[in-house]
């Protein structure tokens, strides 16, 4: 008998597809490389035709998300519970607490390994947060008030330097939202992090290098730092992260008046 | 070709999105019961327990309820034998139970007491834990009382009541709680006086009872049942008392899930109970079954994208109320299992035209039937027998069991029977799958 998590589910089945997923984030030279020297039509053009692309996604109906997102503002968002607070390590290598990471934005987090090959599990994720930060591109409040947080939960092989080479999805910031790449000094660091926020990661016994297994979870959180929705694989639409990120920040919005 | 797409940042958006795109037709390996939650992880292979939240009867035993564990385990010496049980303490009117989304924990609860005890099933999947008891469910939620089905979310937990502290009748709500056990919110049902803009068919009478989800539609279906007022007393005084009787749910409600707001309040007389939705990528829709007037109804998303409730089969001879309990339907959204408690009978219908059903097949399981839970393949079908405390048969007819069986496309076979009252355990009620291989 065998048994696999929601995310390892279609492992086998999604092989092609991960790879698809895994190489495209991870193209090593490809993002800097496209931001960096524009060709013939410039930076600008291809940033408008990027961001028109993920805009259209972020309309648009599918077989898996069959119906229209909410609009921003119409309900409510309950606190779940505090966002944990933890010791982490930047892409330099810099010992930073979450807390303070997470302070002063609302905030998208979610919980990577990137050796993750299962196409419905952290390219997955990966890829929606690009989507989300396609989109800030185009509303500069929203870049301003948002940020994007991925954070590994496989220190023993994700170092910062494959951080590093893992943020190179992102490209450079010019108007879009802040995407910092964490993770931590060790397992023992990182226990206290997912304990508080229930991400579950189990690490499969006698096959270290089978990589962990886990449920797909991505966090909204608030600027009080507390989790107001949490996103499995059946909701990970970036509709709508974006229409409960806009409700967050139109709740800011009508506290501050 | 990887170096290519990387060399053009349009093209490279676009290889994402279409890697989005493709991973949202998954293949679904599964194995395990069906008409459970999506959010949790699945087994792949057969069962290894079925554990079985239990009412404590007085004098019978420790006359506690308690989680049994029943030993599937192919070849195991004890297949078939109860192998663990865990009583809480008292008698609390045990009914339905479920995993958390990581499924290390099962919550059951007391509808009487309101209590919710949640078992720790990860550290010894065959010896299941009491680990901590939610006991001031009426206080936290604003008043919900009865808390009835769970079902697993993202992070939390989604509790149907079935009743209220202030009236003791059907009116309740949804609660939501952490995985922890920290209350979130409390969503009651619309209402007449307080539809929160759903469109009311008929009337909005605030009952509940299932809850669930099709997250690819963004929607979720509720029913409706009767109130402490009703569950907590004899079956027959119920039926007598003209009154009582129109205390009973007569709405099912479709609801917009992320918002969790209705939209639409179904008129579905008879008390509509278990909702289980099809699991075909294309099938919009989710039959109930109605427990006053032996209907199966089905809720169905129409060619211009409207939820409607339309009644398309009867169960039985509804003249003879032979009270449609559980239902559980096939992975291939083909057939529904169809209990009901007075006749004791099980009847499978083909659904696979589900504005058609057709029995194909019925059994007597015993003098009183009640929840079935079926295997991801179809193949293997479990029962037991308690309704409520209160309405279960007496004497002879107070026949309390749980019976496995094997499902041969024609045929169901014995694979072994548990009598309940011999082994001093009490009335079974909800079953649900474990296994060892979800936590190696």
């Amino acid at each position: 008998m065998t048994t696999r998590t929601q995310s390892g589910a279609r492992r086998a089945a999604s092989r092609a597809l991960a790879l698809v997923a895994v190489l495209s984030v991870w193209g090593g030279a490809v993002a800097p490389l496209a931001w960096g020297h524009g060709g013939p039509h410039g930076p600008a053009a291809s940033v408008r035709s990027a961001v028109v692309e993920a805009e259209d996604q972020l309309r648009a109906r599918s077989a898996r998300f069959d119906f229209d997102p909410p609009r921003p503002g119409s309900y409510r968002l309950p606190v779940v519970k505090p966002a944990a607070d933890g010791a982490v390590l930047d892409a330099s290598g810099r010992p930073r607490r979450l807390g303070e990471v997470l302070a002063g934005r609302v905030v998208v987090l979610s919980f990577i390994y990137t050796r993750c090959s299962d196409a419905n599990g952290c390219p997955l994720a990966t890829a929606v947060l690009y989507q989300l930060h396609a989109a800030t591109a185009a509303d500069p409040e929203l870049a301003r008030q948002l940020k994007l947080v991925t954070l590994s939960f496989d220190p023993g092989h994700d170092t910062p330097e494959a951080m590093v080479r893992y943020s190179r999805v992102a490209p450079p910031r010019d108007t879009r939202s802040a995407w910092e790449f964490l993770t931590t000094a060790s397992d023992r660091q990182l226990a206290p992090i997912l304990a508080g926020y229930g991400q579950r990661v189990q690490r499969p016994a006698g096959a270290p290098a089978a990589g962990p297994t886990h449920l797909l979870r991505v966090y909204l959180i608030d600027r009080q730092q507390r989790i107001r929705n949490i996103y499995g694989l059946d909701f990970l639409d970036p509709r709508l992260l974006l229409a409960d990120v806009r409700t967050l920040l139109q709740e800011d919005r009508e506290t501050r008046r | 070709m990887i170096r290519n797409l990387g060399r053009n940042l349009t093209s490279w958006t676009a290889a994402i999105a279409a890697a989005v795109a493709l991973v949202g037709t998954p293949v679904a390996v599964r194995a395990d019961e069906t008409c459970q939650s999506p959010y949790m992880p699945k087994i792949t292979g057969e069962e290894e327990y079925v554990y079985v939240w239990t009412l404590g009867v007085e004098g019978l035993g420790d006359g506690s309820d308690k989680l049994v564990t029943v030993d599937v385990r192919k070849g195991s010496p004890t297949h078939g034998q109860v192998i663990h049980s865990v009583s809480v303490g008292g008698r609390h009117e045990a009914h339905h139970a479920d995993f958390t989304d990581d499924r290390r924990f099962l919550w059951a609860s007391g509808l009487d007491t309101s209590q919710i005890f949640v078992f720790d099933v990860q550290t010894d999947p065959a010896k299941p834990r009491l680990v901590k008891t939610i006991d001031d469910f009426v206080q936290v939620s604003g008043g919900v009382v009865g808390p009835h089905g769970f079902y697993a979310l993202p992070g939390r937990m989604l509790v149907g009541g079935l009743s209220n502290a202030k009236d003791k009748t059907g009116r309740t709500a949804l609660v939501e709680y952490t995985n922890e056990g920290r209350h979130i919110e409390t969503h009651w049902m619309p209402t007449d006086a307080d539809p929160r803009g759903a469109v009311i068919e008929k009337v909005a009478d605030g009952y509940g009872y299932d809850a669930r989800v099709l997250p690819r539609k963004n929607v979720m279906f509720t029913t409706s049942f009767t109130g402490w007022d009703n569950y907590m007393r004899d079956l027959g005084q119920v039926l007598q008392d003209a009154e009582a009787m129109k205390r009973f749910g007569q709405t099912a409600a479709v609801w917009n899930f992320h918002t969790r707001q209705p939209k639409k309040v179904f008129h579905v007389p008879g008390a509509p109970l278990e909702v289980r939705i099809a699991w075909g990528p294309t099938h919009n829709y989710a039959f109930t079954t109605t427990a006053l007037t032996s209907q199966i109804w089905l809720i169905h998303e129409d060619a211009r994208g409207e939820w409607q409730a339309k009644a398309v089969g009867d169960i039985g001879d509804p003249k003879k109320i032979p009270l449609p309990v559980d239902i559980s339907l096939s992975a291939d959204d083909r057939t529904l299992w169809v209990d009901s408690f007075m006749d004791g009978m099980v009847r499978a219908f083909d659904v696979s035209d589900p504005f058609k059903p057709k029995q194909m097949y019925e059994k007597q399981i015993g003098r009183q039937l009640n929840m079935v839970s079926q295997s991801w393949d179809g193949k293997r079908l479990y029962f037991t027998s308690s309704l409520i405390a209160r309405w279960d048969k007496q004497g002879a007819d107070n026949e309390q069991f749980l019976k496995a069986y094997t499902w041969d496309g024609s045929e169901l076979r014995d694979r072994f029977a548990l009598d309940f009252t011999a082994l001093k355990l009490g009335r079974p009620h909800v079953m649900r799958f474990g296994s060892a291989a979800l936590y190696k």
